[in-house]
């Protein structure tokens, strides 16, 4: 009786060791999750931010990615002010108080603000107000307000058409995929883009494969043929939606009877 | 339960030395600071170079990030990594395109000062000189002000409020919050503050209860942070009912804590 009592005793002891290891190996995975876009970290993705300063009529932008993770953010924002590149981001989401800190390298700018209840990806984030040291990007001190919009990731199919100064209109669909938020200032593009209408007299797209990159609402496409070779690149805009795409092609000479071509280009997802 | 008891505590132990010193006294450096560095075999004012921002102090490491501004080709923030000996200290900052070694030491009355170099670099020929360094005082507290307009001769008025200077994050600089009203002030009758300190330079951005960024006010404060000497301006072109408002002018405000 002893024994078994004995033994009964160490199975409990066991169990009780399994549920506390459980628990720490849980705690411990949860440390390590990603850090994708979720309704708890209405803060990571794409984002265009806009500087209104106090005193200067012509607003700064800044575009790129931030991530979140719990209360802390952090990022990369092609930088708009008196310093030209690519700088950190960094801050907090204490509650519904955001504070951002954006480096310029020659001087940081800080920004405060109030995230808007329920505020999700896709809509205008009403921001706060910012403020600077003078420091190496402009030898004054700078303060305003500031918003700033989530740029909804584009993703899936699409149509649209081409419309050539010279060559008519060519209607187009294909896919396009963005790459996933790095905290980096932009983000990859992939896709393909194939002509559904009947080809012009001038055959410059027939089907070709797409890369780009996206940094706030500012897109670039680079169009490559079956046989690999670039055949245009096209800077673009997108609706911070993400549901429509404009920008304007050049495809070059491919003939002696095709010298090339310029036109827009307008896609809509899906 | 006794295993359990004694693992428990063994990880206790652990956890609580996480973060400790090393147990040697260490000058306390965490706070905003304002530098001066003075190029050897010059003595003018031209050839100052400053360092703002804020450091922290973890046992006798030393990190945080400062503004460089002045006399050099490559002005803008840097961060800093040092190490705390007794009263004495040596920092590096890596500054964009070059790094600037400052050693020196804590004096009694809370500043530091030392020597610095700087290898050459993009941003110039090799160089030392001497630094001193001064504490500056969280920015928190009652304020009273004058504002004086340049704009319109005569026009004075006081304003009264408060100001907030957030923890020191080893940033560059902090940030400031707090509020402002005034009776006889013509383009504003209460505005909320936001702004940031960095050394010794401070900048309010004055709001309106809708938000709009109405107004500026950006001066340099003393070291015990009891007065903010500097300029204001408003240009608030915003229709009714924020009624737009010019004005610019000089203004001292004290600060109270």
């Amino acid at each position: 009786m002893r024994h078994q009592g004995s033994s009964r005793r160490k199975t409990a002891v066991s169990w009780v060791a399994i549920s506390f290891l459980l628990c720490v190996s849980v705690t411990l995975l949860a440390c390590g999750s990603g850090t994708s876009a979720s309704s708890s970290n209405p803060l990571s993705g794409n984002w265009e931010i806009t500087l209104q300063r106090h005193a200067h009529p012509s607003p700064f932008v800044f575009t790129g990615f931030l991530l979140q993770s719990g209360s802390s953010v952090t990022g990369s924002m092609i930088l708009g002010g008196g310093c030209q590149g690519v700088g950190p981001v960094a801050g907090t989401l204490e509650g519904a108080n955001l504070s951002l800190t954006i480096s310029e390298f020659g001087q940081d700018i800080s920004l405060i603000g109030t995230l808007p209840p329920g505020s999700p990806s896709g809509s205008t984030f009403v921001g706060g107000a910012f403020s600077s040291v003078a420091g190496g990007c402009a030898d004054y001190a700078s303060t305003g307000t500031w918003s700033a919009v989530s740029v909804t990731p584009i993703a899936g199919s699409f149509h649209g058409s081409l419309v050539s100064t010279v060559n008519g209109t060519l209607e187009v669909a294909g896919t396009l995929s963005q790459g996933p938020n790095t905290g980096s200032s932009n983000a990859t593009l992939s896709g393909t883009i194939t002509a559904t209408s009947a080809p012009s007299f001038c055959p410059y797209l027939s089907t070709a494969t797409i890369t780009g990159l996206i940094s706030g609402t500012t897109v670039t496409l680079d169009l490559f043929g079956p046989n690999g070779s670039l055949i245009a690149q096209i800077p673009a805009t997108v609706t911070s939606d993400g549901s429509s795409l404009t920008g304007s092609y050049t495809f070059p000479e491919i003939s002696s009877s095709c010298v090339g071509d310029t036109g827009t280009l307008q896609l809509t997802f899906p | 339960m006794r295993a359990i008891t004694a693992l428990s505590l063994v990880l206790l132990m652990t956890l609580t030395a996480c973060g400790k010193g090393t147990g040697t006294s260490v000058g306390n450096f965490a706070g905003n600071w304002q530098m001066t560095l003075q190029r050897d075999q010059t003595n003018t004012a031209s050839t100052l170079k400053t360092e703002s921002g804020f450091l922290e102090q973890s046992g006798g490491a030393l990190t945080g990030n400062l503004l460089l501004t002045g006399d050099t080709y490559c002005a803008g923030v840097g961060s800093a990594q040092g190490q705390v000996s007794g009263s004495n200290v040596a920092i590096s900052l890596n500054q964009i395109g070059q790094t600037i070694n400052l050693t020196g030491s804590l004096g009694s009355t809370g500043s530091i000062s030392g020597t610095y170099s700087i290898l050459a670099s993009p941003c110039g020929s090799t160089q030392v000189g001497t630094w001193t360094a001064t504490q500056v005082q969280a920015l928190t507290g009652n304020l009273q002000g004058t504002f004086t307009s340049t704009q319109t001769s005569g026009v004075v008025y006081q304003v009264a409020g408060s100001v907030t200077q957030a923890a020191n994050t080893g940033g560059s600089a902090a940030n400031l919050s707090g509020s402002m009203t005034s009776t006889n002030a013509p383009c504003f009758s209460s505005v909320s503050i936001s702004g940031s300190i960095s050394g010794t330079s401070a900048v309010f951005n004055l709001l309106s209860s809708e938000g709009v960024s109405i107004g500026q006010f950006y001066g340099t404060t003393t070291i015990d942070a009891s007065t903010i000497t500097g300029s204001y301006n408003f240009l608030n072109s915003q229709p009714p009912p924020l009624n737009g408002c010019e004005d610019f002018g000089t203004a001292v405000v004290t600060v109270k804590q």
